[in-house]
């Protein structure tokens, strides 16, 4: 299987303060990896890092995307290249037409991969279909991006704009957080019908049970930003029955890095 | 201004300004005499004048006194200066003179009248109406010396289905000058008009243009009325806009001004009776070195009047923007509702933005709120915009086209509405593109 991403002794900071201390991480093509973990050991941060949001600051190691540097890359340009971040708290965008926004970035893209742009038509073919693929409600595709929608509607907006966008990675946020059990259901059916021997995805989750219909390959346990922890799917049925205490409490306070079992 | 240099320059304009039509009418002459008086006594605004506060005019007078000579465009031209709006009957005024070869008026439904001022001074509905206290020195200079213009009258129940587009284009082939532009519109009882005012230049814009327009809505009567503002960057505007509604008559105005170095657009409105409403939106769009000056001046004479103002400025570059929203709400004026919302997005750390709200309120049972504010681009939005693969330029765009589209979706005219999300860019790009 071929190398999708692969994380090396990263290091980075928010407002000066070390959250990441030493991450690594390597995930293959078609694989599923979720990272869990108590408030505040630093997944959102591993998220926004890897995307490339502002204000965060490696100050050492390095990450590999299809062997290239992804640090070096801004965050268009990230995922042009078919990096997606799903959001936990997707933004609201006034005046901002869902689908003339998504349109706009199906056509940057689709330009970087050497396609020619889809007119109106022929995309709102194709989002119809993946729409119905998440469960949104097609009267949500004539709004504003995100404005007035529920915390539901919003979380499955982002997994449509998965589905239209067609990443290599997808990096979900807490993707189940504020999601009722139907809602998590459909979004987990439409995160499986995208998985492929060519994608891989980075499911930050706080709670197992997204893990249940999001079946992972691997799972990594973070605490104080490093690793302590990795195993199969197993590992978190073990973690959402005895608490991540169950770790070693000194291993998740000093988060001392742990070898998997 | 200082007094010393009005006279001079009164006294320069004027003299190009013989043989004014209508000379043979002694009520026209009175209406001329009594404006100029007015503009002698009290001179052109200062930066002491409060309404002024934030235009400073002296530069423009400095330009010099000249009148505009008289301007051309040919029919293929004028294409440039539609709005998508080609097959909508049209009046266009070449600074300040009704073409009749441009004009299209063929599709005017029965009791739509669409005239020349200047040959139409002996109507009834002119002298009626044109004498309508004037606000401002430029305004009445406007009346002192016009010399054409238009007039929109619609008679009792007449619905307008077509906009009637009147196009103002202004140009000088040699050097700078001053031109008038005139319309005045009475809405009679019960009727339903559209309007677009368009204000446009040829050439690079050596001019003031120098902008009257009113309108009268009689009762129960309704007006959509668009004002686009578009001269090229070097000109100067200074429009004044009144609006005086009788009862139970609503009137809606969408403003856009784009254009000119110098913009300064006034409106009041008059309620002269019970139950008027009146909705005022707009945007002002400035870049470079642009100036922009909204001045709206709102007067509850009457109760149960409601009045909306709804202003959005998007400012880039070295540009400034500045709002004044009054509202004045007499003694008598019970039950008055008033609102009011100015809110500007800054595109670079040098634009400058000044909101005024002034409300001045003499009875105790009205309904006031104003709200105002000054931000800058959503670094949040940015972010998930370029999240999806979309380049920081694009995204700038596309959420600065986000701030302005309430104002563009109060445009209830397809073709206007469809041509003005693009075009907005147009004026931004530039700048919006350099930053990446």
């Amino acid at each position: 299987m071929k190398q999708m991403l692969s994380i090396q002794n990263l290091h980075a900071e928010v407002d000066g303060k070390p959250i990441l201390k030493g991450i690594n991480l390597e995930i293959k093509a078609g694989e599923v990896h979720a990272i869990m973990g108590p408030n505040g050991s630093g997944k959102s941060t591993l998220a926004n890092v890897l995307a490339g949001r502002d204000g965060y600051k490696v100050t050492e190691g390095r990450v590999l995307y299809k062997g290239h540097d992804l640090l070096a890359w801004a965050t268009d340009e990230r995922a042009r290249e078919g990096i997606f971040l799903a959001f936990q708290y997707p933004v609201e965008i006034p005046g901002v037409g869902n689908m003339y926004f998504l349109r706009t970035a199906l056509n940057s893209i689709r330009k970087q991969r050497g396609l020619e742009p889809l007119d109106a038509m022929d995309f709102l073919s194709v989002a119809k279909e993946k729409m119905q693929l998440v469960g949104m409600d097609k009267a949500l595709g004539n709004r504003s991006v995100n404005e007035g929608f529920s915390g539901g509607e919003k979380k499955r907006n982002e997994v449509f704009q998965m589905a239209m966008l067609e990443p290599s990675l997808a990096i979900l946020d807490e993707t189940d957080s504020g999601l009722d059990i139907d809602a998590l259901r459909t979004v987990a059916q439409g995160v499986n019908s995208l998985r492929n021997a060519d994608r891989s995805f980075l499911v930050i989750t706080h709670y197992q049970r997204l893990l249940d219909y999001i079946v992972p390959d691997r799972v990594h346990v973070l605490a104080h930003g490093q690793i302590v922890k990795s195993g199969d799917k197993s590992l978190a049925l073990e973690l959402e029955e005895k608490g991540y205490l169950f770790i070693g409490n000194e291993k998740v306070e000093k988060g001392e890095p742990r070898e998997a079992k | 201004m200082t007094a010393v240099v009005t006279p001079e320059f009164l006294q320069a304009y004027g003299k190009q300004k013989q043989g004014l039509p209508g000379a043979k009418l002694p009520w026209l002459n009175q209406v001329r005499e009594s404006a100029l008086e007015r503009v002698r006594a009290e001179g052109f605004p200062g930066p002491r004048d409060e309404a002024w506060k934030y235009t400073n005019v002296r530069p423009i007078l400095e330009k010099g006194a000249a009148a505009l000579p008289p301007l051309t465009l040919s029919l293929k031209e004028l294409d440039s200066y539609l709005w998508g709006l080609g097959s909508a009957p049209r009046v266009v005024l070449l600074n300040g003179a009704w073409s009749a070869e441009l004009s299209q008026l063929q599709a005017l439904p029965q009791g739509v009248r669409v005239l020349p001022l200047s040959q139409h001074f002996e109507d009834p509905v002119v002298k009626r109406y044109l004498d309508a206290k004037q606000t401002n020195a430029f305004a009445s200079l406007n009346t002192a010396f016009f010399r054409d213009g238009v007039l929109v009258h619609v008679a009792k129940g007449v619905t307008l289905s077509q906009p009637i587009h009147v196009l103002s284009v202004l140009g000088s082939e040699k050097g700078y000058g001053i031109g008038e532009s005139r319309l005045l519109v009475v809405a009679e009882e019960n009727s339903h008009s559209i309007l677009v005012e368009s204000y446009q230049g040829k050439g690079a814009g050596q001019y003031l243009c120098n902008a009257v327009t009113q309108y009268f809505v009689e009762a129960g009567a309704t007006v959509d009325r668009y004002a686009l503002q578009a001269h090229p960057l070097e000109s100067f505007h200074l429009s004044t806009s009144s609006f005086h509604l009788e009862k139970g008559s609503h009137l809606r105005s969408v403003n856009f001004a784009f254009g000119a170095q110098t913009a300064r657009e006034e409106i009041e409105v008059n309620f002269k009776a019970p139950h008027g409403e009146v909705e005022l939106d707009g945007l002002y769009v400035g870049s470079g070195n642009q100036h922009r000056d909204q001045f709206l001046l709102i007067n509850h004479n009457h109760p149960y009047c409601k009045s909306r103002q709804f202003f959005k400025g998007v400012l880039d570059g070295h540009a400034r923007g500045a709002f004044t929203g009054k509202v004045f709400v007499a003694p008598d004026a019970q039950k008055t509702d008033a609102e009011q919302s100015n809110m500007n997005l800054l595109l670079s750390d040098d634009a400058e933005a000044d909101t005024r709200p002034q409300l001045e309120i003499y009875a105790d049972d009205v309904k006031c709120s104003h709200g105002a504010t000054i931000g800058q681009l959503d670094e949040e939005a940015l972010f998930y915009l370029r999240s999806r693969g979309i380049e920081p330029g694009e995204a700038r765009h596309l959420l600065t086209q986000g701030f302005a589209e309430d104002v563009i979706s109060r445009v209830h005219l397809e073709p206007l509405a469809t041509y003005l999300a693009p075009y907005l860019m147009h004026w931004l790009n530039d700048s919006l593109r350099a930053k990446k």
